[in-house]
This record gives structure tokens, C-alpha cells and sequence, in this order.
């Protein structure tokens, strides 16, 4: 049998778009989970997270292209989403729950878990987004301050000093600690 | 560094990977306190952070990147196998929608229509899902695998009929193969079987039933073989209990 000119760019042409396919499909499967997660507490809400990741990945594939490293998939994808969150969800805050008003019954594991992880998140929840953003980053995402100053285009040391006022707002709202950051001085 | 330093560092980021804090942790008994409530509470936080990811979401996603795409048909990428996929789906369900009515709908008839139904897109799926997510499958059905065999692209727990389905593609050769166990139903045995162009086989495996379905029927010995070892384990089937 023949193998012609035509046939053997078809082939290649077949095999680049099954090799995009693939690499589309590892984004997916390796980055789909933390990216919800990172969706979840953008918008506090499983159903609008789902759709702002599924939009993202829609967009990834748009512009597969563009993505020359593997490495740097986290944070582009990141970035994407951020941006299409910022696009459909910039005007509605996040929904929070008065940690007076949690039922402490630990009723099994799950995003809607009661006890000790709903008082967290209860608190999490009620941070103002520019400190819960960056933590999130910090923290689920295991972006360094330089990286998140990137994503969020602010300074490295605003990222810090965001970092560090969220946690101690946290243990404010969680134990009544003291305020470290006037003793630390951090500003 | 000083302890104050070491603070706001520690606060920052408690990961302290910066090799002057490292050094004074080692040397401060007080910071080395505060190091260790530090990564108890960030335990917590991130604890609290990684809530539960909606089981099936990266099959989700891409069945909708896929059903997006076999929307726009102005787009050039398409798989040779894929519209041969289609059109056998096609004459299946001309097939099914003439039979129905006058001879009932069998197993291999359920899950065929199943498989070339809403979930046709996951035939194109072709990177593997974590085999934890395969034995997950079917410890939620009630089978405990000896082994996951490899190359599974897509698995769901689907009904079909009235049957509880654990639903795989596996990619073979370059071609996709639907892979469904049904649990709790034993065909009477092996049986081969044709609709339009696509060939089947239905095997009883313990307690259950695999269904394999393709347009080529090349991969069946094979997955027939790895499904039992994986279902049955490899002692039974070295004693024959087939």
C-alpha cells in the first residue's frame, strides 16, 4: 500500500491533536481538584465553583497553545480563573456564617463539615478577600510570597503583610489571641 | 536573625525556608515554641481549606471541554474512530428503536445504548484516571479489586436499567473500548454478540457481569483475562474457575 503526501501530514495532524488531548486531560486531572478548592473559597459557594473551573478549563483549552511549560501550569491556570472569577463573580461577596450560629455536631467528613473545621471556615470565610486570597494561595496552592505577589500584581511585601494579618485575624476570631502584629510591628 | 525577625517571618510564612531563620530556630528555644504552635495551626488551617472535591469533577470537566468542542464543527481536530464511533451509535440506536417493543431490551442492549447515550463523549478520553479512583468505583458497589488493571481513561458509577454499573473506557490500540461491570447479575455465560458495527461480550465474573463493547474486538481475550485477575484475583483464576 501507498503512503502518500497527504496521508502522512494527516497522521501527524492526528497525532498533535491526540497529544493535546493528552496534555489537556493531565491539566485536568492533576490540577481540576485544587483548583476547585481555590474556586471554593474565591466565591464560597460548590455549585458557582464548579462552573468558574469549568469555564477556566474551557479557556485553558482555548489557549493550550500558549502554555510552554508544564511547570507553570498551576499558576497559569490560576491566573485564568482569577480572572474569569473576577469577570462573573467581582460584585457579590462571599456568603458567611456567625460562628455563634454553628450547630458544633460533628457529623462526618465533607465541604458542609460541622465541629472544629466549620468554626475555621466560618472564619475564613468572614476575612476580607485581600487577605483571605493570598492566604488561600499560600496555603492550598503552596505559592511562595514572590508568586502570589505575581498573581495578585502587588508587592511581595504586601503579600506578606496580607499573609500575616490573616492568620492573626483568624486566631482573633478563633481563641481571642493577641494582636502580634502590633508586637511584631508588622504594619 | 532576631527572634522579632524570626516572628514575622514566621508569621508570613511558616514554612520558613529562609536558611538565617532556619539557623535561629535551631538556636531558640522560645522561637522553636513558636515554630511548633505555628505548624499546629497551619495543620488546622489547611485542614479546613481542602474541603471535599464533588466526586467525578475532572470527568466533568471534560466531558464538557469534549461536548464543547463536538459542538463546533468548524473546528478540524476530529479522531477517524471518533465519527466511526458516531456512526455506529447511529445505526445501533436506529437498530434499538426499531427492535424495541418487539423483543424487550436485553443487558448488551441497555448498555449499549447506555454507553452511545449521554456519555458517548467519554470514549474520547485517553489519559488514566488514578487507579484509587477505579477501586473506589468499585468498593462503592461492593467489589473489592485484588489489582486495577492500567489504562482505564474513564470510570463512573452509572445505572443502567435497572442494573448498578461500574462504567470504564480503556483505550485500546488506539481505539476506545466501553468496559462495564454490572454488579450483582450473572449472565448465564460467555456470550458474543453484534449490533451494527460494533461487537460485544458479556462475561459472568464472581457475582456480576462484564460487558466490553468496541468496534474491534481484538483487546477482548486480553481484558477479559486482566478483569478476572483484577475481580476474582489471580489464584482463581489460575485454578479455573471460569
Amino acid at each position: 500500500m501507498q503512503v502518500t503526501a497527504s496521508d502522512g501530514m494527516k497522521a501527524r495532524s492526528s497525532t498533535a491533536v491526540s497529544n493535546r488531548q493528552q496534555q489537556f486531560e493531565a491539566l485536568v486531572r492533576a490540577h481540576s481538584g485544587e483548583l476547585y478548592r481555590y474556586a471554593y473559597w474565591l466565591c464560597g459557594e460548590s455549585a458557582q465553583a464548579q462552573d468558574l473551573v469549568q469555564e477556566t478549563f474551557l479557556r485553558a483549552w482555548r489557549s493550550l497553545d500558549s502554555l510552554r511549560e508544564t511547570v507553570a501550569a498551576k499558576a497559569w491556570l490560576t491566573t485564568i480563573l482569577r480572572r474569569e472569577h473576577a469577570r462573573q463573580f467581582e460584585r457579590k461577596p462571599m456568603p458567611t456564617t456567625d460562628l455563634a450560629d454553628l450547630d458544633l455536631t460533628d457529623t462526618g467528613p465533607g465541604p458542609e463539615r460541622t465541629g472544629e473545621d466549620a468554626v475555621m471556615r466560618a472564619a475564613i470565610a468572614k476575612l476580607e478577600p485581600k487577605y483571605r486570597e493570598p492566604l488561600v494561595l499560600q496555603v492550598l496552592g503552596g505559592f511562595s510570597c514572590e508568586e502570589i505577589a505575581t498573581q495578585l500584581g502587588i508587592t511581595e511585601a504586601a503579600v506578606m503583610t496580607q499573609v500575616f494579618r490573616a492568620r492573626q485575624k483568624l486566631k482573633s476570631m478563633l481563641e481571642g489571641e493577641e494582636r502580634e502584629a502590633e508586637i511584631y510591628g508588622v504594619p | 536573625m532576631e527572634c522579632l525577625e524570626f516572628r514575622r517571618l514566621l508569621g508570613s510564612d511558616p514554612r520558613v525556608a529562609d536558611a538565617a531563620a532556619r539557623a535561629h530556630l535551631e538556636s531558640c528555644p522560645r522561637c522553636q515554641d513558636a515554630y511548633a504552635r505555628a505548624q499546629a495551626f497551619e495543620a488546622r488551617l489547611a485542614h479546613a481549606l481542602t474541603v471535599a472535591v464533588p466526586e467525578g469533577f475532572a470527568d466533568r470537566v471534560l466531558l464538557a471541554q469534549l461536548t464543547g468542542v463536538r459542538q463546533r464543527p468548524a473546528r478540524r481536530f476530529r479522531y477517524g474512530w471518533i465519527a466511526l464511533a458516531a456512526a455506529a451509535a447511529l445505526v445501533v440506536a436506529i437498530g434499538i428503536v426499531r427492535r424495541e417493543g418487539a423483543i424487550g431490551r436485553s443487558l448488551p442492549d441497555l448498555v449499549i445504548a447506555h454507553v452511545n447515550g449521554e456519555e458517548r463523549p467519554a470514549l474520547q478520553l485517553r489519559a488514566p484516571v488514578p487507579s484509587e479512583q477505579v477501586a473506589q468505583a468499585f468498593a462503592d458497589r461492593g467489589v473489592h479489586l485484588a489489582s486495577v488493571p492500567d489504562g482505564v481513561s474513564y470510570v463512573q458509577k452509572c445505572p443502567v436499567g435497572d442494573y448498578h454499573t461500574v462504567h470504564m473506557v480503556m483505550p485500546r490500540n488506539d481505539q476506545p473500548v466501553s468496559v462495564v461491570y454490572v454488579t450483582h447479575y450473572q449472565a448465564p455465560g460467555v456470550t458474543n454478540f453484534e449490533r451494527g458495527a460494533l461487537r460485544g461480550r458479556e462475561v459472568p465474573i464472581a457475582d456480576g457481569t462484564l460487558v466490553m463493547l468496541s468496534e474491534n474486538a481484538a483487546s477482548f481475550d486480553t481484558l477479559e483475562h486482566t478483569w478476572r485477575d483484577a475481580i476474582e484475583g489471580p489464584a482463581q483464576t489460575a485454578a479455573g474457575s471460569r
